[in-house]
């Protein structure tokens, strides 16, 4: 394990390591970056070296310490992250108390998830925001004497979904911590932070995975092919969750599916049209029409660099059927495009009902498309 | 002694150290002077300027046993153990964790009891815009007329959020941003003091960095030491703080002049290679057109905050760019800041917007643009009055009507597969006609189609069949008194035939002059033809060249009625 868990990020690693180094590790942290590049990773990492007996810049990841941090047992160890209100919880419970015994087992089931995989998602039911009961709990939790040596570690996951309340109610734990306290807050969307809490804050930001280091991982993690790895990589966004996800899914059928339904939309009737939108809302569901949306984003993406005379597209392997759709669609406005599916996926979003949200999307394409061809 | 922040560790401790806030630390010392201390304080101001630091040591300077100058000593029992976070009487409360009415009801009845060694009893609520609606009202009371021994300080980040009742009843200080060379000189110190080198470039790049708030610019520098050592140069920080390299600003820049798209998508894969976060660069790329637009409107690269070496570049850049051109590119800049936020593929985004603004034209100023309309103005109006004066002269109205008369027009309509109609009613009643109109009065295309569904409809009246004919025919040409129409079949022209005579009546009621009609049968008939010409004027290839200017140059959005679901 030790810092090898965490992929790329050679910047932020060399920081954080610099921090040890010197014993000048700030109380507060915030890592920030896009979704699954490695900051939870990287903030686990920190509070196991901070633990471990007989590490400076690096875990030893032998001693029993270094077990605990692993299997997010440690005592020292306080993790936040967004729970599900229970049923008339009051202010002064305790976040867990008046949860299900359901909501228990989930929320322990997604905690043993993500001491396999520091890059597993934490999901969990009706789990919306950081309660501020979370929060309280920090201040107690930090004033309790620290067990065995080492220091007592905060780490709050998605710190973006603290609402106003709990944000607030950080503030000042945030610049003067009880103790020896360190706080790391880990974030995808810095921008909805208050700026009273950026501003207590070290920041060490997380850039987006390069390709190779993705499709490395994926390689020696999951054991996929080089083929494969390279595909996903280059859709993965730079952020090695999605990769992952995008792993379970059949991503060649989906991108030929996609390429299809819009050789229809350009060529066929509307009554065929609107046959295959019902039968495309039919077969997947938000998410996954929302995955699609995003392919059809990046195919769109790669006629507009071919067609500008640029090579770097990201469906390498579809690259015949680009060139064949550029032969025959020229001229288009390819910015207005990109602006539909744009507004579809915030539609989507905002629960409007897909069949529809669909429809509108592609009519709009084809005029656009159409008009010029 | 372990390891603590600068911000924690420089944390003021007398009214003069309080950086860049004199106007309040000066008030407040008088105050005390003068013993004219107010009941209760508000201090706002944005994050990291002072406010819970002015208000530790404004609750020491009153309290303090020994006071030097109105200040605290911050050697006597009383100052340490406020330093410390112990003391009986000076209460610093979290507002934002004890928000409701239960803790303001416990903070009324502790106020009623004398403090047990200092002077006064200071209560300190911190974040006290996060209390409840609740809690607020139920400190009215208190507020107003607290006992002699109590002194409320609040302070808040949001003040807005603050009920207009309670701020009322408070003094109220507003703290300022600190501005950059106040920064850049209280680090400069702190540096000296832990024995730093520092250089002045670098002082700029990290007070810039912190956006006006000395614990910013303080936790940016702590980063930056535990990077870099007690060396801190300019590359350096750059590379700690992930900061963009300002060249690729000035490639950015390059690429426009050279209009190289090509380029602009290498740019965008090269920026995120490097690990850049496209948020920080399309921040950087606003500054640098901010930069380049100052040096264009105060001819001189004084005001930038840039170091020497950009400057000149600067100048040299703007020679390239009209103002117009830099306002378009930060207009599309900030436009993508703000979207950027919410997209899920901000690559796609970032290359799109480098797109558009490589492959802008160059603007044209409005001055001009309105005078080449006036131009066209005037070439319109003669161009008119031209075609007036031939029309109007009655020898050519004559030799028209006679051409419409002479029978080979009819037989080449007839080649044509077309069918010219009312030919005769027309000869036959011309001098009627031209007595009882102006015969000057010719149709053009237009007023033709303008009028066009006002025939449909009164056709409609008396023969419903028409109706429906006239409405799937429409108007293709108009020339000398003539319409042409066409028409989608054989049987449309044979109703047409039938009834010219009603047709050709009713149209001179309607455009009040004579006309001719000429049919054609159109194999290719789709369209409505009654909205025919309308649509054509909404769709794209039509469009009149002044909104295709307006559009592409000043970025105006065509207002469309579908657009709003």
């Amino acid at each position: 394990m030790s810092w090898d868990i965490v992929i790329g990020q050679n910047r932020a690693k060399r920081i954080i390591q610099k921090h040890l180094e010197q014993n000048r590790l700030p109380h507060s942290l915030l890592l920030y970056g896009g979704d699954g590049v490695g900051k939870d990773a990287a903030a686990i990492q920190i509070a196991k070296i901070l633990n471990c007996k007989t590490a400076v810049t690096d875990s030893c990841d032998s001693c029993p310490d270094c077990h605990k941090v692993n299997i997010l047992q440690h005592p020292n160890i306080h993790l936040v992250f967004p729970l599900p209100v229970g049923k008339s919880e009051l202010s002064d419970d305790l976040p867990l108390d008046k949860l299900t015994s359901e909501e228990l087992s989930q929320v322990y089931s997604e905690l043993a998830a993500k001491a396999k995989n520091p890059y597993y998602e934490i999901s969990i039911e009706r789990a919306n925001f950081i309660k501020i009961t979370s929060i309280r709990e920090i201040r107690k939790k930090s004033a309790l004497s620290v067990l065995s040596q080492g220091r007592k570690v905060i780490i709050i996951f998605d710190a973006e979904k603290m609402n106003e309340q709990s944000s607030n109610a950080l503030l000042k734990t945030l610049e003067e911590p009880l103790g020896e306290t360190v706080l790391i807050l880990t974030t995808s969307n810095k921008d909805a932070l208050l700026p009273t809490i950026i501003s207590r804050c070290q920041l060490i930001r997380f850039e987006d995975l390069k390709e190779d280091e993705i499709s490395a991982a994926l390689q020696s993690r999951e054991n996929l092919d080089e083929q494969q790895s390279k595909i996903i990589s280059r859709l993965s966004n730079g952020s090695y969750t999605h990769a992952l996800q995008l792993m379970q899914t059949d991503l060649n059928a989906k991108r030929n599916q996609l390429v299809d339904f819009l050789a229809i939309v350009l060529t066929q009737n509307p009554l065929k049209i609107s046959e295959e939108i019902e039968k495309m809302t039919k077969e997947n569901d938000r998410a996954e029409i929302e995955q699609l949306l995003l392919l059809l984003q990046v195919w769109f993406r790669d006629v507009h660099t071919l067609s500008i005379g640029s090579d770097q597209v990201l469906n390498v392997d579809q690259k015949t059927r680009l060139e064949k759709f550029n032969a025959i669609y020229k001229n288009f406005d390819i910015y207005a495009v990109f602006k539909e599916i744009e507004k579809a996926l915030l539609l989507l979003k905002k629960n409007v009902y897909i069949q529809l949200i669909i429809t509108v999307m592609v009519i709009k394409i084809r005029r656009i498309i159409l008009v010029k061809n | 002694m372990n390891y603590l922040v600068t911000a924690r560790k420089w944390r003021p401790l007398v009214f003069e150290d309080v950086i860049g806030q004199s106007h309040i630390s000066t008030t407040l010392r008088n105050a005390i002077s003068q013993n004219r201390l107010s009941h209760a304080y508000l201090f706002s101001g944005p994050r990291g300027v002072g406010k819970t630091t002015t208000a530790r040591i404004l609750a020491k300077a009153i309290n303090c046993k020994s006071p030097k100058d109105f200040n605290p000593d911050n050697e006597c029992e009383i100052c340490i153990e406020v330093t410390e976070g112990r003391s009986m009487d000076v209460f610093e409360i979290d507002g934002a964790s004890n928000r409701g009415i239960e803790e303001i009801r416990n903070l009324r009845e502790s106020v009623k009891y004398v403090p047990s060694k200092n002077k006064y009893k200071v209560y300190v609520i911190d974040e006290v815009h996060m209390l409840t609606k609740e809690a607020f009202n139920a400190l009215l009371k208190t507020l107003e007329e607290p006992p002699p021994h109590v002194i409320f300080i609040f302070a808040t980040t949001e003040v807005h959020k603050v009920p207009a009742t309670i701020l009322s009843r408070c003094q109220r200080f507003d703290f300022k941003r600190i501005a950059i060379e106040e920064i850049m000189k209280h680090l400069r110190t702190i540096a000296h003091a832990d024995k730093i080198s520092i250089d002045d470039d670098a002082l700029l790049i990290i007070a810039k960095k912190g956006d006006g708030s000395m614990r910013d610019a303080q936790s940016i520098f702590d980063q930056v030491v535990s990077f870099c050592g007690n060396e801190i140069t300019t590359k350096k920080i750059i590379e700690a703080l992930g900061l963009v390299d300002q060249e690729l600003f000035f490639r950015t820049t390059d690429l426009i002049k050279s209009k190289d798209t090509k380029g602009g998508v290498e740019l965008v894969e090269e920026i995120l290679k490097q690990g850049y976060d496209i948020k920080e660069f399309l921040a950087g790329l606003n500054e640098h057109f901010r930069n380049l637009l100052i040096v264009l409107t105060t001819e001189s690269a004084q005001m930038l905050e840039v170091s020497e070496v950009y400057k000149k570049r600067y100048v040299e850049d703007a020679k390239h760019f009209s103002e117009n051109d830099i306002l378009r590119l930060v207009k599309i800049v900030s436009d993508t800041e703000t979207s950027i936020k919410w997209v899920q593929q901000p690559r796609f985004k970032l290359e799109v917007a480098l797109i558009q603004m490589i492959k802008m034209d160059n603007s044209v100023e409005i001055g001009k643009l309105l005078n080449q309309i006036e131009e066209l103005k005037k070439k319109i109006d003669s161009g008119i009055k031209v075609e007036g004066k031939v029309m109007a002269s009655p020898p050519s109205f004559a030799t028209a009507q006679k051409s419409v008369t002479i029978p080979p027009t009819k037989t080449s309509l007839m080649n044509l597969g077309g069918y010219g109609f009312g030919a005769k009613n027309f000869s036959s009643q011309t001098s009627s006609v031209a007595q009882s109109f102006s015969p000057s009065k010719s149709i053009s295309l237009d007023e033709a189609v303008a009028k066009w569904g006002v025939i449909v409809n009164e056709a409609g009246q008396n023969r419903v069949f028409l109706k429906t004919i006239l409405s799937s025919s429409r108007i293709i040409d108009c020339s000398n008194g003539s319409i042409k129409i066409s028409c989608p079949n054989e049987s449309h022209l044979e109703m047409l035939k039938k009834n010219r005579d009603y047709i050709t009546d009713l149209a001179q009621q309607i455009y009040g002059a004579k006309v001719r009609f000429e049919a054609i049968v159109d194999s290719n008939f789709t369209e409505n033809p009654v909205n025919h010409f309308s649509n054509n004027k909404t769709s794209k290839e039509n469009q009149h060249p002044i909104v295709e200017a307006l559009k592409n140059q000043l970025g105006a959005v065509e207002f469309n009625s579908d657009e709003n679901y």
